[in-house]
C-alpha cells in the first residue's frame, strides 16, 4: 500500500532510467528467488547465514519471510552460544552472546529509520526483546561472581522510543511498543513522558489517550483502598484523588483554551469529567411482599452482589436481581413486610481490593454504599436514604467540580461562538449534570434540561448535522 | 462525466500485472503482496461487474498459481515460497471465491483455527504478533468456510471489547489507540461473531469526527483524509446501522476526486494511484451510491460481492439485506 504519494510523471524518466529500474528490479527477483532455495535447503546454506539474510533484510525490508528464517538462524545461535556459557562460564562466549544481540538491535534500528512504522520490524523487535530477557535469565543463573554485566535491553529501548516520538509523535507502533515495554518492566514513568507529551503539543491525541489507560491502570489499584475513600474522597469508576482530578482538569482545560477548534482535547475532558461521576440510587420507586425497585441516577450492570435486605432487622432471602435500564429489581422471599432495610454495597470497596482493571461492564460496582430503612403509613411507604458516612462529602464535591467544568466550557462557548465543540461538549456535560444531580436534589432536573435544549438550538444553526439532530432528540425526550 | 471516469479504472486494473516497469522498484519490493493484490484486483474488477473481461486462460493462470501459494501448514504465504500468515490465507481463500477455483480448504481452516490464543486473540503466524486485524482474518475466514466450530467464537469477541477506548472507539490491540482501520477489523468481527453489545452511538460519534472539510474521513484526530477509510469506516457504519451519521454526499464526491485521469484512485486527491486504494474507493462507492454508479455492491462484513456471497453457505446470515 502507498500513501501519500504525489504523482509521478511518467514523462521524467528516461530511457536509461526505466532501464536501470528494470535491471534494479530483476536483481531483486533474482535475489529472493535465491534466498527461497536457500531456505528450502534446495542449495547449501551460505557460510554466513546473518550475514546473508541482513542483506536480504536491507534489499526487501517488508518480506517478513526473511525475518522468520533469521530469526531461526539467531534462535540457533542463541541455544548454542548459550549452551557453551553455561557449561565454560567463559567471557569469550559471553562476549560473544552480546554482540550478537547488540547488532542485531542496531540492525532494526537502521532499518526502523527508513520504515517506522513496519509492522515486520516492531514484531522482529520485540523479539528481540524477548530473547535478551531469557538470556539476562541465563547469565543471572551463573553469575554467582556478578563476572558478566546484564544486557537489560529494555532500558535503551525506552530511548528508542523517546526518540522516534520526537520524529513522529502520533507514531502509534512506538507507543504500542513502548505500553508493552512498561506491561513487562518497571521503567515506564508513563504520567511524566505523557503530560511531557502534551504539554510540546496540546494536540497530541495518541498522549492523551494513553494519559487515559495510565490513569485506569494505575489508580484502580486494590491497596488501601477503604483508606483511600476515607482521605481522598473518591467517588466514580476511576479513583482519582480530589487533589490530582483538579490538577489533571487544569491541564485539559489549559488544551482546550489554546486549542479549542480541536475534536481530541474535547473528548479527553469529557472522559475524564464523566469518570469520576457516581453511581447512586435516587429513589425507591415500589415496594411489595415480594419485591423492591430502586431507581437509580444512570443505567448499571453488575450489581447482582450489591445488596442486602433485612425485615424486621431479619435477613431475607434475595430470589433474583433483575435489571431494566435505571431501575433495579430484587425478588426476595414473600413475607409481610413492616420494617424493609435495605444496604447497598460498593462492591469494589466492601471487598477492599480491586484485582484486575475494570471493563467497562463493572463500572456499576462502585456503587455508592447507603442504607434504606423504610416503613409503612396509611398512604403508603417513607423512607430515608443514608449514605456511608465517607462518601456524603464526596457527592458534593463531585457536584462542585462538575458545576465548575460547565461554567469553564460557557466560557469558551462565549470566546468561541461559532465553534460547534463547546457546544456538544457542554451538551454532553449537562447529561452528567442530570445524573449527578439527581442523587442530591432532583427537582432541578428541568431547569438543566431546559439550558441544555437551549444549546441544541445554538448547535443546529451552527451545523445542523447527524451529531446536533442526535443530541436534540436526547434532550427532547425529557 | 463521473460514469466515464469509473469505467476509466478497468484499463488500469487489467494491466496491472504487465506493468513492471511503470510501477518501478516499487512493484519488485512487493513481491511479497501478491496475493493480496491478487485480490484487490480482481475484487475491483468484480465490483465495476467486469470479471467476465478476464480471460477463462488468465483465470485459470491465477488459480494454478494461487494454489502453489498454500504451505504445508495449510496455511498462505503471499506468494509462492512465502511463510504462511493468517492475512494471505485470508485473501488466498477471498481470491479463490472470486476466481471460482477450489483451494485446499480443511487444511486452511485449520492454520487459521490454530491461530488463535487462549485469551481469545489471534496470531499473525507462529512468531506471535497479535492484533485485531488477525481476529478479523480468522472470523471471516473460518465463517465463510464454515469452520466456526473450530474456534471460541465467544473469547475472540471478549478479546475484541478490550480494545475499547475511552473515546468509544477502537483500536488494534488493547491499550492501542483508536484508530479508523482497526473500527473495521473490530466491528467486522464482533459483527461475524454476533456480538455488538458496546456502545454504538459513541463510536458512531467518534466516526461522525473523522469528517474532514472536503469529505474525506481520516483515521485519527488530527490526520490527513485517505480513501481507504472510506472503506473501513463506512462499512462498519452499514454493519451498525448508522449510515446517516456522515455526510455521504461529501464521501461520495472526495473518494470522486481521489480518481487518476489516467485510471486508478489514489489515497489523496492528484496523488498516484494504487491497486489498493482503487479498490477500497470502488467498494465505498458501491456501498454509497452503488446503483448509480452500475456498482457491484461489496458487502460491509465479507469485502466480497454480494453475488458471490450468496453462493456461500457460511455467509449466508451474515449478508446484509
Amino acid at each position: 500500500m502507498m500513501h501519500g504519494q504525489s504523482k509521478l510523471k511518467a514523462e521524467t524518466l528516461s530511457e536509461e532510467e526505466i532501464k536501470l529500474r528494470a535491471e534494479k528490479g530483476q536483481q531483486i527477483l533474482d535475489s529472493l528467488d535465491y534466498f527461497f532455495k536457500v531456505r528450502k535447503n534446495q542449495v547449501n546454506q551460505p557460510e554466513d547465514q546473518l550475514a546473508f539474510s541482513e542483506l536480504m533484510a536491507k534489499l526487501c525490508p517488508e518480506i517478513s519471510t526473511i525475518y522468520n528464517y533469521r530469526r531461526e538462524v539467531l534462535q540457533t545461535k542463541f541455544d548454542h552460544l548459550g549452551g557453551l556459557l553455561s557449561e565454560s562460564k567463559s567471557i569469550d562466549v559471553y562476549k560473544q552472546l552480546l554482540k550478537l544481540i547488540q547488532s542485531e538491535f542496531m540492525l532494526i534500528t537502521i532499518l526502523l529509520k527508513q520504515h517506522p512504522k513496519s509492522y515486520t520490524l516492531w514484531t522482529h523487535r520485540q523479539w528481540m526483546v524477548l530473547r535478551s530477557q531469557e538470556i539476562d535469565q541465563l547469565i543471572s543463573s551463573i553469575n554467582q561472581d556478578n563476572q558478566f554485566k546484564l544486557i537489560e535491553a529494555i532500558k535503551q529501548e525506552y530511548e528508542l522510543c523517546s526518540k522516534m516520538l520526537d520524529r513522529d509523535e502520533r507514531n502509534f507502533h512506538v507507543w504500542n511498543y513502548r505500553n508493552w515495554l512498561s506491561s513487562i518492566s518497571a521503567f515506564g514513568k508513563e504520567d511524566e513522558f505523557t503530560k511531557k507529551k502534551i504539554e510540546q503539543n496540546f494536540s497530541n491525541f495518541s498522549a492523551y489517550h494513553f494519559r487515559s489507560k495510565y490513569f485506569m491502570k494505575n489508580y484502580n489499584q486494590s491497596e488501601n483502598i477503604i483508606e483511600r475513600i476515607k482521605t481522598e474522597q473518591i467517588l466514580g469508576l476511576l479513583p482519582l484523588p480530589f487533589n490530582r482530578l483538579k490538577d489533571e482538569t487544569e491541564l485539559i482545560q489549559q488544551a482546550i483554551y489554546i486549542q479549542p477548534k480541536e475534536h481530541g482535547v474535547y473528548l479527553y475532558h469529557r472522559w475524564l469529567v464523566g469518570v469520576v461521576q457516581p453511581f447512586g440510587v435516587t429513589k425507591v420507586e415500589k415496594v411489595q411482599n415480594n419485591s423492591v425497585t430502586l431507581q437509580f441516577n444512570r443505567a448499571v450492570t453488575n450489581v447482582e452482589n450489591s445488596f442486602e435486605l433485612f425485615n424486621n432487622d431479619n435477613a431475607l432471602k434475595i430470589i433474583n436481581i433483575r435489571v431494566e435500564g435505571i431501575n433495579v429489581i430484587i425478588n426476595f422471599e414473600e413475607q409481610q413486610i413492616n420494617n424493609l432495610k435495605i444496604r447497598i454495597h460498593n462492591q469494589i470497596y466492601q471487598n477492599g481490593s480491586l484485582e484486575t482493571m475494570l471493563s467497562e461492564d463493572e463500572f456499576s460496582k462502585f456503587l455508592i454504599p447507603s442504607e434504606i430503612n423504610l416503613t409503612f403509613d396509611n398512604e403508603g411507604f417513607k423512607y430515608n436514604n443514608i449514605i456511608q458516612q465517607e462518601f456524603q462529602g464526596a457527592i458534593y464535591e463531585i457536584n462542585k467540580y462538575l458545576d465548575e467544568n460547565i461554567e469553564f466550557i460557557k466560557q469558551v462557548i462565549e470566546e468561541e461562538k461559532e465553534n460547534r465543540f463547546p457546544y456538544i461538549q457542554i451538551l454532553y456535560l449537562f447529561q452528567f449534570k442530570l445524573r449527578t444531580q439527581k442523587l442530591i436534589d432532583a427537582s432541578k432536573s428541568s431547569d438543566i434540561v431546559k439550558e441544555a435544549l437551549q444549546h441544541c438550538d445554538k448547535l443546529k444553526k451552527i451545523q445542523n448535522d447527524h451529531q446536533a439532530q442526535f443530541l436534540f432528540e436526547f434532550w427532547s425526550q425529557f | 462525466m463521473l460514469q466515464q471516469q469509473l469505467v476509466n479504472h478497468l484499463p488500469y486494473l487489467m494491466a496491472l500485472d504487465k506493468s513492471k516497469d511503470i510501477e518501478s522498484i516499487g512493484y519488485y519490493l512487493s513481491e511479497h503482496l501478491k496475493v493480496a493484490g491478487g485480490y484487490w484486483t480482481i475484487n475491483a474488477i468484480a465490483c465495476l461487474n467486469k470479471i467476465d473481461q478476464i480471460s477463462e486462460e488468465k483465470k485459470q493462470q491465477l488459480s494454478k498459481w494461487l494454489k502453489e501459494c498454500q504451505n504445508q501448514d495449510g496455511g498462505f504465504g503471499g506468494n509462492t515460497n512465502h511463510d504462511s500468515h493468517i492475512t494471505n490465507t485470508h485473501y488466498a481463500i477471498l481470491l479463490s471465491f472470486l476466481l471460482g477455483c477450489e483451494l485446499d480448504y480443511e487444511a486452511a481452516a485449520k492454520y487459521v483455527a490454530a491461530r488463535q490464543r487462549k485469551d481469545g486473540s489471534f496470531e499473525g503466524d507462529q512468531w506471535g504478533e497479535v492484533d485485531a486485524r488477525f481476529s478479523y482474518c480468522g472470523l471471516s475466514s473460518l465463517t465463510l468456510l464454515n469452520k466456526r466450530d473450530l474456534i471460541d467464537v465467544k473469547k475472540a469477541a471478549s478479546y475484541i471489547k478490550k480494545c475499547r477506548n475511552f473515546d468509544g472507539s477502537f483500536g488494534g490491540i488493547p491499550d492501542a489507540e483508536s484508530h479508523g482501520a482497526y473500527v473495521f477489523c473490530c466491528v467486522g468481527t464482533l459483527y461475524l461473531c454476533e456480538d455488538l453489545s458496546f456502545n454504538i452511538d459513541e463510536l458512531a460519534m467518534w466516526i461522525h469526527e473523522r469528517q474532514t472539510s472536503k469529505g474525506g474521513l481520516n483515521g485519527r484526530p488530527e490526520k490527513l483524509a485517505d480513501v481507504c477509510y472510506s472503506w473501513w469506516m463506512y462499512s462498519a457504519l452499514c454493519l451498525l446501522k448508522r449510515e446517516q451519521w456522515i455526510n455521504q454526499q461529501a464521501l461520495e464526491n472526495y473518494i470522486l476526486e481521489c480518481q487518476d485521469n489516467d485510471g486508478g484512485i489514489a489515497d489523496r486527491p492528484n496523488n498516484q494511484p494504487d491497486v489498493f486504494h482503487t479498490f477500497f474507493g470502488l467498494a465505498a462507492l458501491s456501498l454509497l451510491n452503488g446503483q448509480q454508479y452500475q456498482l457491484n455492491p461489496i458487502d460491509p462484513a465479507f469485502a466480497l460481492p454480494k453475488s458471490i456471497l450468496i453462493n456461500i453457505p457460511g455467509a449466508s446470515r451474515f449478508i446484509q439485506a
